[in-house]
């Protein structure tokens, strides 16, 4: 345990990005903090779902990806929507996903933790390349390179031309 | 001979409350400013609102006669709102000390503004809710929302292995 800041490594799992947004919109929230009661129950999804999405659209991608995280009910809700979170995205100046990945996996990549997607215990920076997040221990140990032909390699570079291939399927 | 501006509306609730109100008041709200534009005679049957009961009407009251006076948004400024999309959760002072109720109440004024048609007092209640949701983990949502996990490990194993992009090729 430890901080950045007033922020706990435990909350962000060293995702800088991901620290620094909810640093900043902890800040904004606090400035409107409303003290209410604690709610009884499920209340929000009392409401009708257009309602709902128009408090979605207050909230940063980021709290969206916490809110599919906090509950099967929200995320197969935003899992639905595409069209929202598309425009969210947008509106945010926040790259869309890649067709070839999912939603899904491009908010993990952005706003997850930054933890290695093969041994899950060394810190890893998204390969927005690759779409993963591989530690350089994994990228050394676990994958094969097909490297083109004639092309001259420094050493100990990180190659990102190449297609890292798993040599184990998890 | 009668001044328009100061006629008493009389309106029902769905617990038989009756309030009488202003006119300029009630009319804050589309759906009452529509229905009276429609009924020209002059009535004194009170109009009934099923959909609202009456502790969340004298609070839904209480907002309008603050904002009495002020102009309706237009369709117009709505359109070059959503335009610049800039979306942000900036409440009035006013408004934050009237919104801070139980959570309970407070979905109850955010779905009386739906029905009743008060697009400022619905965007107040929207963005309180957006408030309390931002930047909060995934933890600290499912303590204010009160949810249990129920994600169970297989599920939450699951979503792990669907967002293994490697997987997928």
């Amino acid at each position: 345990m430890g901080f950045i800041g007033e922020i706990q490594y435990a909350d962000t799992h060293f995702n800088v990005i991901r620290a620094a947004l909810m640093r900043r919109s902890r800040i904004e929230a606090k400035k409107h903090a409303v003290h209410l009661r604690k709610l009884n129950g499920f209340l929000i999804m009392n409401l009708p779902l257009e309602i709902i999405f128009s408090i979605f659209e207050y909230l940063h991608p980021i709290d969206i990806y916490h809110l599919s995280l906090s509950s099967p009910i929200f995320q197969n809700l935003l899992n639905d929507q595409p069209t929202f979170l598309k425009n969210l995205y947008q509106s945010h100046g926040i790259p869309l996903w890649p067709l070839d990945i999912p939603y899904e996996r491009w908010s993990d990549l952005l706003f997850g933790d930054a933890i290695c997607d093969r041994c899950q215990k060394y810190i890893a920076l998204p390969d927005f390349v690759h779409r993963q997040r591989i530690c350089s221990n994994c990228f050394q140990t676990g994958f094969s390179y097909t490297y083109p032909s004639g092309m001259i390699v420094p050493k100990g570079y990180r190659q990102c031309q190449c297609i890292p291939t798993p040599l184990l399927s998890t | 001979m009668a001044a328009p501006a100061t006629q008493q509306i009389k309106i029902r609730c769905n617990d038989e409350k009756e309030f009488t109100v202003d006119r300029d008041v009630l009319e804050r709200s589309v759906l009452i400013k529509n229905m009276l534009e429609d009924v020209t005679e002059q009535q004194d049957a009170p109009i009934p609102l099923p959909n609202v009961s009456g502790p969340v009407m004298a609070k839904v009251l209480e907002y309008c006669t603050h904002h009495r006076g002020e102009p309706l948004p237009s369709a117009d400024t709505e359109q070059s709102q959503d335009e610049t999309r800039k979306r942000t959760t900036d409440i009035s002072e006013w408004d934050q000390k009237f919104i801070t109720v139980d959570q309970e109440m407070l979905f109850e004024i955010i779905l009386a503004a739906n029905y009743l048609d008060i697009k400022s007092l619905l965007d107040v209640g929207c963005k309180t809710v957006a408030n309390m949701i931002k930047g909060k983990t995934p933890e600290e949502i499912r303590k204010l929302f009160n949810i249990v996990n129920d994600f169970t490990p297989e599920e939450e194993a699951q979503i792990k292995k669907e967002n293994e992009w490697a997987e997928d090729r």
